[in-house]
């Protein structure tokens, strides 16, 4: 009787626990996933200047007087 | 490299909502869900202006400061993202928000407000990059793709213009000397700051900046 009456007190004591819902909380901090940046994936390999000149060359077709020489 | 941004040429927006469909078709927005919208100034009345808004991905961003969990980050472009894991879906960043670009998917039971849910600059967010998982929190990764938003992509009159904030500028400038009119960068001001103001191009024939 005594055992069954001191699991159940472990039991319901260990509902009582409150674990910390973050790890490290700094204020006014980003805590969450990192995210990689865009030319590290199997498509640009790691090259940023690829990645940048891919980026710059495609922004520059947004001037349509560039695209018709205009 | 200078940071993206989104620039909104009212001259040539023609209130098509093609940058709205395009946005929500790539990113497979949920209903009730717009990350992209097209305002209309003074409607119906001759003169009237059109504006496509989404979030501007602002330089000194207010929903980043407001956020009581610090779901925010800036990424080394200056494209604001968030993590939609610690997000709590409080409605305080819709608040800060000067272009009202959160957006909350209320599809849960009594229209419970959901993780909030906004413009990604097309660059995905903190998942692995052109994973099952990033396509169904933040929707596709162009940027990673060498690929520019696709609502700035997909204008038609080219009044939407995303990218390299130098390069957008550059065109914009081009076209305001060109016209001789419409030099407003809308919205500049307040998303980029004294940083924006220096891209802001010469007066125009009128005598305005």
């Amino acid at each position: 009787m005594r055992v069954i009456l001191m699991a159940t007190l472990v039991l319901v004591l260990a509902g009582c626990g409150d674990r910390e819902k973050v790890v490290v909380y700094k204020q006014g901090e980003y805590q969450g996933k990192t995210d990689a940046a865009p030319w590290n994936n199997a498509i640009y390999n790691g090259d940023k200047a690829k990645w940048e000149g891919d980026i710059r060359a495609r922004g520059r077709q947004q001037d349509e007087s560039r695209r018709i020489g205009g | 490299m200078a940071r993206m941004k989104f620039l909104c040429d009212s001259e040539r927006c023609i209130e098509c909502n093609g940058c709205v469909t395009a946005c929500k078709n790539e990113h497979e927005v949920p209903w009730g869900v717009n990350r992209r919208r097209v305002v209309t100034l003074s409607d119906g009345v001759p003169g009237e202006k059109s504006i496509s808004v989404a979030c501007m991905h602002c330089s000194d961003a207010p929903c980043m400061a407001v956020c009581p969990v610090d779901c925010f980050y800036h990424t080394d472009q200056g494209v604001v993202l968030h993590d939609k894991d610690m997000c709590i879906g409080c409605g305080y960043c819709f608040y800060a928000c000067p272009f009202g670009a959160p957006q909350y998917p209320q599809m849960g039971t009594f229209g419970v407000r959901g993780k909030m849910d906004k413009c990604t600059f097309c660059a995905g967010g903190p998942e692995v990059d052109h994973s099952e998982e990033e396509f169904k929190k933040y929707g596709r990764n162009r940027l990673a793709e060498g690929k520019l938003p696709i609502c700035a992509e997909m204008c038609s009159t080219k009044a939407l213009l995303g990218g390299d904030g130098d390069v957008v500028a550059d065109i914009f400038r081009g076209r305001a000397l060109n016209r001789g009119k419409g030099a407003d960068m809308w919205g500049w001001g307040t998303a980029y700051g004294k940083e924006g103001a220096k891209q802001t191009p010469p007066k125009d024939k009128e005598g305005k900046s």
